[in-house]
């Protein structure tokens, strides 16, 4: 039996209860007599009493049925059923099976809830239907297209029934589904959409999901109440020597966890463990690991993992790889070279070199810069060059384009009119004097942040004043889409920056030796010079995984024509030829390992975490964002129906008038039976 | 005293202070509503003088003051008796149950009050026995002036006790007293109508004149219950949850034989029984008394 209006469902519960709650409430209140001639009245107590406690028995069960009658009355019931009701069998139906197999519907709870629905569905199908059974991911995965329905399609629809670690995207496969029915099947068309309705895959832009078939959509959620998960859910990595490996680690849902236990495996081996009490549920958890000690130049995999069992658990590692060590190679292209501090980067090679730097500075002069080529260098300095030739600037115009960078040190060996010619474009700014201020005032200018909120105004000064001294320097005029980063204290531009495709070009107005300002052997010069550095290094670097299903390209140091030997996560290996250097088979989350010929890349694959995501749409507010002139309903029992409308059935039945002459014949036998006495 | 009185409510009763207060005005109410002078008795010590009236017996003219003063005037006497009473009062604790605000124990004290003064006044030897399950207390009966109070102050302090067993302190009762006399019983009878009828009859053997007063309350007689009730009794029985009407014509049939038991019980060992209830006035009882008392003499 099933109903129209399924909201008195829980008030026939509620309704039963009340003769209960009145009994309860009433039983005690008997009104207490003492009273002397007990002995005529104890003669015949206990056929009396056992009267009256059959009879009450008998009326408050009489009652809660009356209540449960008159709420089941408005609830319009109906019944369907095959037997009774042939003739909606005789109608072949098309039905779209859009199953979300996305990582959230890894719970147990979720999968079990899931199959059980499936298992509904599909035990009231019959031969006459069409079958269409897709598996929703990343994308719509099509099991099976279009199929009678038989003992062997279901045996398939039930072994593909397991979530992947992708994000459903469920919106599409709803589209899809549509227009399949709505391409003129002549077939009474029901898409049934099982899914957890994970609010995340349900942004705020999918409001209207307009549907042009006359389909009847069922949903069937199948999200777990109380859900129960920690997730570990952004891994910063070190970028430099010296920083730490942080997590941020979340509770959701009613997540109450005496301990989390996370620890960082390096290549496959427990490199830190760390222990937080207490975790707070629903907030960020940070931890800090000390002390990882990762060799220079080197790739590392690894991986921040959770030590426990929760509802997800594709969650409870975050892969990475660690690749932020290798040396940054920057080409310094001197123009004014001399012994000793009159050279143009004596003080900046002194600043790059210092120990554990990370950073591999080779020196060159204009003349020479053609011939020895830019190729496999970040960062191409250019200290107080005059000019360089047009295929070097074409070059590095191309590196800049593609995430590297270059800086420009103005000095002494600037020709306005030259530097505006060739370097104006890649620079962003013109410039046509220098200034003098030292002859007015020997104290110099100072520099000031032009933004507080700048990665080298952070890094470098953490938002100090810088007190160096600028004797002399050029005078800048940015050009639009060039930022100044630091100016000088009247006013004037002393640092800016252009962004130009994915790289930065960074014009300083003054050079970086002790010529024009003391800016060398003031003690923000290490960190500024430094920052400058790893600002400008490709952001490329900072890539530490994918999400499952994206495709990865393969570095180019890989001959794509020959075979490479991949291991995947679950330690299955393949050689394989990948063509158009891409791979594409990330479908599980954990580390990939890429060998050709002695040279190994590693790939971390994570699920979104978007996955993570306790929130659930409900039905109703799903219901609300889709618009069709077919039926929607939450209800999958309503399959064996048909396309009728339910409505139509229920009018047709006409439940209602036999329960109303039962409630009726109830209510009399309850007053008859509510005033009978033993005689 | 006033004839308005003679029916007086014992709901105003109570509201008397004093017990000897009570019983005066009962019993004066009472005996100013009789037709015939109760002082019968072959006492012969004079008391005073009064004028004839028609009606009194011409045999108390006294002709001496006839001669002398030509008009007819009768002697009255102090009436001398050599009866002892015996107001046996039952306390146990079924006895302080009221429906109407007057416990039966209260209703009980005051018609022991009333019927000691009255017998008192008759010049009567009167006592007293308070009984449960046990003989509470015992007053033997005496004439001697002050002797009412001592009843009177006993039956304003009186206290129920939790059980009762009416046989066995009867039994004692009827051994104890040897002078014959009068018992009258005040009681709810809430017994084993044997075991009383049995104690009837050992005051009836001893040479007792007995008078049975079955004192009950309206409520009980009438049983005027509705909705369920738990009952619950008043000497340590148990409780009993009930729907009245369900079991008002049972009860009714159970009390009617109990007391029909006790009156023919009464009847069959020549014992006065009479059933008041505690709305009724005490002028009942006390007239039971005198008729009992004139059967005596």
């Amino acid at each position: 039996m099933h109903v129209l209006n399924t909201l008195f469902l829980p008030l026939l519960a509620g309704a039963v209860l009340i003769p209960v709650i009145i009994h309860l409430i009433w039983r005690n209140k008997a009104l207490r007599v003492d009273f002397p001639a007990m002995r005529f009245l104890l003669q015949s107590q206990k056929p009396i009493s056992r009267w009256l406690r059959w009879k009450q028995l008998l009326l408050l069960l009489l009652r809660m049925l009356i209540f449960a009658l008159l709420a089941l009355l408005f609830a319009r019931p109906f019944i369907a059923d095959n037997k009774s009701f042939g003739v909606w069998e005789k109608h072949a139906r098309h039905v779209i099976l859009l199953l979300d197999v996305s990582a959230s519907m890894s719970s147990e709870a979720s999968q079990r809830k899931a199959r059980s629905e499936i298992e509904q569905i599909l035990s009231n199908l019959n031969e006459e239907s069409t079958v269409t059974f897709v598996r929703v991911g990343n994308g719509s995965r099509i099991i099976v297209d279009e199929l009678p329905f038989t003992n062997g399609i279901e045996r398939i629809i039930r072994e593909t029934m397991q979530p992947g670690y992708g994000v459903a995207d469920l919106h599409d496969a709803l589209r899809q589904a549509d227009n399949k029915l709505s391409s003129g099947d002549e077939k009474r068309g029901e898409i049934y959409v099982v899914s957890d309705f994970q609010s995340s895959n349900w942004p705020d832009y999918v409001k209207d999901i307009r549907l042009q078939s006359k389909a009847k959509i069922v949903l069937v959620p199948v999200a777990e109440d109380e859900l129960e998960n920690a997730a570990v859910e952004e891994v910063s990595l070190p970028q430099q020597p010296g920083d730490k490996l942080k997590t941020r680690l979340t509770l959701t849902g009613h997540a109450d966890f005496k301990k989390l236990t996370v620890d960082v495996t390096l290549m496959n081996r427990k490199a830190a463990s760390e222990s937080v009490a207490n975790p707070l549920p629903n907030e960020n958890t940070f931890v800090t690991f000390e002390n990882i000690n990762v060799p220079l130049n080197s790739q590392l995999a690894g991986a921040v993992n959770l030590d426990l069992h929760d509802d997800f658990t594709f969650d409870n590692h975050q892969y990475f790889v660690l690749n932020q060590n290798r040396r940054i190679r920057i080409l310094a292209v001197n123009g004014e070279q001399m012994r000793g501090t009159g050279d143009e980067l004596f003080y900046l090679k002194s600043a790059l070199n210092v120990k554990s730097s990370s950073f591999e500075i080779v020196e060159t002069n204009p003349m020479q810069l053609g011939s020895k080529g830019i190729e496999g260098f970040d960062i191409i300095l250019l200290a107080n060059v005059r000019g360089i030739d047009q295929q070097s600037i074409a070059q590095i115009h191309k590196l800049v384009e593609q995430g590297g960078s270059v800086v420009f040190l103005l000095g002494d060996k600037i020709d306005a009119t030259l530097f505006n010619k060739f370097f104006q474009e890649l620079a962003g700014c013109k410039i046509n004097k220098t200034t003098f201020p030292t002859l007015d005032n020997s104290n110099g200018l100072h520099l000031l942040a032009a933004t507080r909120e700048h990665f080298l105004v952070e890094k470098a000064t953490a938002g100090e004043n810088i007190s160096a001294r600028i004797f002399q320097s050029w005078q800048l005029q940015p050009e639009a889409g060039a930022n100044t980063i630091f100016s000088f204290d009247n006013g004037k531009p002393a640092i800016q920056e252009l962004r130009v495709g994915k790289g930065k070009s960074l014009v300083l107005s003054f050079p970086l030796d002790a010529e024009w300002s003391d800016f060398p052997v003031n003690q923000v010069f290490l960190p500024l010079v430094h920052s400058i550095m790893h600002y400008c290094t490709p952001q490329k670097s900072s890539t530490s995984y994918y999400l499952t299903d994206d495709v990865i390209p393969i570095d180019k140091g890989f001959d794509v024509n020959a075979n490479i030997e991949i291991a995947y996560p679950n330690g299955r290996t393949e050689d394989t030829l990948l063509k158009g250097g891409i791979f594409d088979k990330t479908q599980e989350p954990g580390i990939y390992t890429f060998s050709q010929s002695g040279k190994k890349m590693y790939v971390a694959v994570n699920v979104d975490r978007r996955e993570s995501d306790s929130h659930f749409e409900t039905t109703e507010n799903f219901q609300s964002r889709l618009s069709t002139d077919g039926e929607i309903t939450n209800n999958s029992q309503i399959l064996r129906a048909g396309n009728f409308s339910l409505l139509e059935i229920e009018q047709q039945q006409k439940l209602w008038r036999i329960l109303l002459i039962l409630l009726i014949m109830f209510i009399l036998v309850e007053t008859i039976f509510a005033n009978r006495v033993p005689r | 005293m006033s004839n308005v009185l003679r029916f007086i409510d014992p709901k105003i009763l109570a509201s008397i202070s004093g017990m000897e207060l009570r019983a005066k005005t009962v019993v004066e109410g009472f005996l100013s509503g009789l037709h015939k002078s109760p002082y019968k008795g072959f006492s012969v010590e004079f008391a005073e003088y009064r004028q004839y009236t028609p009606g009194d017996d011409p045999r108390h003219i006294d002709w001496k003051v006839f001669g002398r003063f030509d008009r007819y005037y009768v002697k009255e006497f102090e009436e001398e008796t050599n009866l002892n009473c015996h107001i046996v009062l039952d306390l146990s604790n079924s006895m302080n149950f009221a429906s109407n605000g007057m416990t039966k124990l209260e209703y009980a004290s005051y018609l022991a009050a009333s019927l000691a003064y009255l017998i008192s006044r008759q010049r009567d030897g009167i006592g007293l026995v308070t009984f449960g399950d046990k003989i509470v207390h015992h007053i033997p009966a005496q004439v001697r002036s002050g002797h009412l109070q001592t009843i009177l102050l006993e039956l304003s302090n009186l206290k129920t006790v939790p059980r009762t067993d009416i046989g066995l302190p009867l039994h004692q009762v009827a051994d104890a007293v040897n002078k014959k006399g009068m018992i009258v019983l005040i009681s709810d009878l809430l017994d084993d109508p044997e075991k009383i009828i049995h104690a009837i009859q050992h005051f009836r053997f001893r040479g007792h004149e007995v008078i049975v007063f079955n004192i009950f309350d309206a409520a009980e007689i009438t049983f005027p219950y509705h909705n369920t009730i738990k009952f619950v009794g008043l000497e340590g029985e148990g409780e009993y949850t009930a729907i009245p009407h369900s079991v008002r014509d049972e009860y009714l049939a159970r009390l009617k034989n109990h007391i029909a038991f006790l009156e023919k019980g009464c009847g069959s060992n020549r014992t006065s029984f009479s059933l008041l209830d505690t709305s009724k006035p005490l002028d009942f009882a006390l007239q039971a008394y005198l008729a009992a008392r004139a059967g005596k003499m």
